[in-house]
């Protein structure tokens, strides 16, 4: 703890510790390696984001440069609000979210400075009504990304675009996003912890060799999955998806675009739906583009 | 029987321009038939382009020029349709033919034959190579086991597709398995043995421990392959009264119910077949089971595989993607399955309010 709190008063430019447990941040120096944040806010109505002297609002993106930095972020309590642009390869960042109606608005590597290589984020939520939103590796690559996500907690609404500047619009509107480059990511890694019902998760992928484990323990939940841009990639190790559902009335659809034709799901489920609310699985294999469900 | 008369024909020898492999292991009785002619196994025996090459009581080992290796156990046969080695490997071709016994094939590591280019058929089954190393047995019926083996760090050596007319099955895992009765009729679905590398070793081990691998032990060999009696049984007594040294090569090797282990695994996976077969038709018949649209097992239209699995039922597509479906036994569903605008709509006990849709193209 006393070397985290040295470095954040070393390499803080423009900072200011406001009351109400409003934190705002920024590190614009380039260059800067090993950097390591602990952040643990208790209550509700606290904020970690940018500087609100120009604007007057905790709207602002906190902003940090770095490589191998290790950040660690707990927010404990309701309505707490946490606005990121983080650049930073070779990294650790571990989230904990507790409580409800929390807000997450972060990207990863907006700028450019740095690629986010091989940067693990674990992403812990313990509660309710929480939105995430997630730009993860917006201009550059996320090779050998690591993402887990814990979601334990209903209501949630997540959209997480790695290693696109496209957004997720749905799975049957995905062609109308316009033209996606190349992918320059891959061996991205996903797990997908579920433990809650009236999730909503749009997720959009543009990598190689994606591999991702989704775990569904809770109803009603809705998932759209896009994975993207898998050309390149050898027989057998394209987009693999592994999915296991033990609520019932989901709604999940999956399109795995790719012209190798090396795709895989495995999707195992043990509920069901019924007259009035089905369960609906739609899987999409295509390197085509268009097809929809 | 009628292999151990065509060894009483006369020897011929080696031939000095044989260029497509070798001899590089043997032991026991072994012949290789060129051109109607029998000549005795020895090592170093140079193989050729339609070579016939057989075993009786004994084994062998060959080794093409692309380092792809052949063993042969006791009373197999196997014949080279083809062998043409090119630096370029889409030019390099190798057919091989598994007409009866047991045999090993190791895919050469060079890759100087494409693997498209390897055809490996029994009479009832064609094998397509991915880059492996399987075991082949094919017994008197022409019925046809065969077995993937796994690489050097446990997983599989790589995949093979074992195909008959009425369609194909996969093999991916270390030791799954697959027979084929008739070509008229489909693989069975893949099963995993509970069998250890080191004991397919120990059948179709070729080499002796080295303390009994003497020359003057096969030329003695030799000598009794001249003397050749019909009997079988006597042959194998002569084999093991041979030489004291023949006991230090392990009774595992040498024990013929070893083989007959790999030709008895055909009528185990049989019978595991068939009890499934029987235990869907129950599940059917009670009522607790029903299927629209495709067949348990590998359907040749849908290209489907359906089968139990525990509590659940699982369908599996792979043409090119893979798609894998785990659903429970007792529920309905309702599914599409779509490929390149071709639709199947299959229903699982009269549907439900599950609804599946699933493209692949």
């Amino acid at each position: 703890m006393k070397r985290s709190l040295l470095v954040l008063g070393l390499l803080m430019s423009g900072s200011a510790y406001a009351a109400d447990n409003q934190i705002y941040i920024q590190q614009t120096t380039t260059g800067t390696t090993n950097t390591q944040i602990d952040i643990e806010q208790l209550g509700s109505g606290n904020v970690v984001a940018g500087d609100t002297s120009a604007t007057g609002t905790v709207n602002n993106a906190m902003l940090l440069n770095s490589s191998n930095m290790v950040f660690n972020l707990d927010q404990i309590g309701d309505l707490n609000f946490f606005r990121a642009d983080l650049n930073s390869n070779s990294s650790d960042f571990n989230f904990v979210w507790t409580g409800n109606n929390n807000e997450l608005v972060a990207q990863w590597n907006p700028s450019g400075t740095f690629d986010i290589d091989n940067t693990d984020w674990d992403n812990i939520i313990q509660g309710g009504n929480n939105d995430q939103t997630i730009n993860y590796g917006v201009g550059a690559d996320a090779t050998d990304g690591v993402v887990n996500w814990y979601i334990n907690g209903s209501d949630n609404t997540i959209v997480f675009d790695a290693a696109t500047a496209k957004t997720h619009t749905g799975l049957n509107s995905w062609n109308s996003m316009g033209s996606i480059a190349a992918a320059d990511s891959s061996n991205m890694n996903l797990d997908w912890d579920i433990n809650g019902s009236n999730n909503t998760i749009n997720a959009i992928i543009n990598s190689k060799y994606v591999t991702q484990d989704w775990d569904i323990t809770g109803s009603y939940n809705e998932i759209d999955y896009v994975g993207i841009n898998n050309s390149g990639a050898s027989s057998g190790n394209g987009h693999q998806s592994t999915i296991s559902v033990t609520g019932s009335y989901w709604d999940i659809g999956v399109y795995q675009s790719s012209t190798g034709d090396n795709d895989f799901i495995n999707f195992s489920t043990t509920g069901s739906g019924t007259s009035s609310t089905n369960a609906t699985l739609c899987i999409i294999q295509s390197g085509s583009g268009s097809t929809t469900c | 029987m009628r292999l151990f008369a065509l060894f009483s024909l006369v020897l011929v020898p080696q031939l000095a321009n044989a260029n497509i492999g070798s001899v590089t292991d043997v032991f026991g009785v072994a012949a290789v038939f060129r051109e109607e002619q029998q000549s005795d196994a020895t090592i170093d025996f140079g193989i050729e382009s339609y070579d016939d090459v057989r075993t009786a009581a004994g084994r062998i080992e060959l080794k093409f020029l692309d380092d792809s290796v052949l063993k042969l156990t006791e009373h197999s046969e196997i014949i080279i349709d083809e062998f043409v080695y090119d630096p370029d490997p889409t030019k390099s071709k190798l057919a091989l033919n598994f007409a009866s016994g047991t045999a090993r094939f190791i895919t050469g590591a060079l890759g100087t034959i494409d693997k498209d280019n390897i055809k490996i058929t029994t009479p009832t089954a064609e094998i397509a190579i991915r880059g492996t190393d399987f075991t082949a047995t094919v017994d008197e019926l022409g019925r046809t086991l065969i077995i993937l083996l796994p690489d050097e760090f446990g997983d599989a050596s790589g995949e093979i597709v074992v195909a008959s007319m009425m369609g194909q099955v996969t093999l991916n895992k270390p030791y799954q398995a697959t027979t084929v009765s008739m070509f008229e009729k489909e693989p069975t679905s893949p099963k995993i043995l509970d069998i250890t590398l080191g004991l397919i070793d120990n059948m179709l081990i070729v080499s002796p421990p080295k303390e009994s691998v003497e020359e003057d032990q096969v030329v003695e060999k030799r000598k009794s392959l001249l003397d050749f009696n019909d009997l079988e049984v006597e042959l194998l007594e002569d084999e093991l009264a041979n030489s004291e040294e023949n006991l230090e090569y392990s009774e595992l090797d040498m024990d013929l119910l070893d083989v007959d282990f790999l030709r008895d695994l055909l009528d185990i996976l049989e019978e595991i077949d068939r009890e499934e077969e029987e235990e869907e038709n129950v599940l059917e018949e009670q009522g607790t089971f029903s299927i629209q649209g495709t067949t348990i097992g590998l359907d040749s239209t849908t290209q489907i595989s359906t089968f139990m699995e525990g509590q659940q039922v699982v369908m599996q597509r792979q043409v090119e993607n893979f798609a894998r479906l785990e659903l429970l036994q007792g529920m309905g569903y309702n599914i599409m399955w779509d490929d390149n605008g071709e639709k199947f709509n299959i229903i699982l006990n009269q549907g439900g309010d599950v609804y599946i849709t699933i493209v692949q193209e």
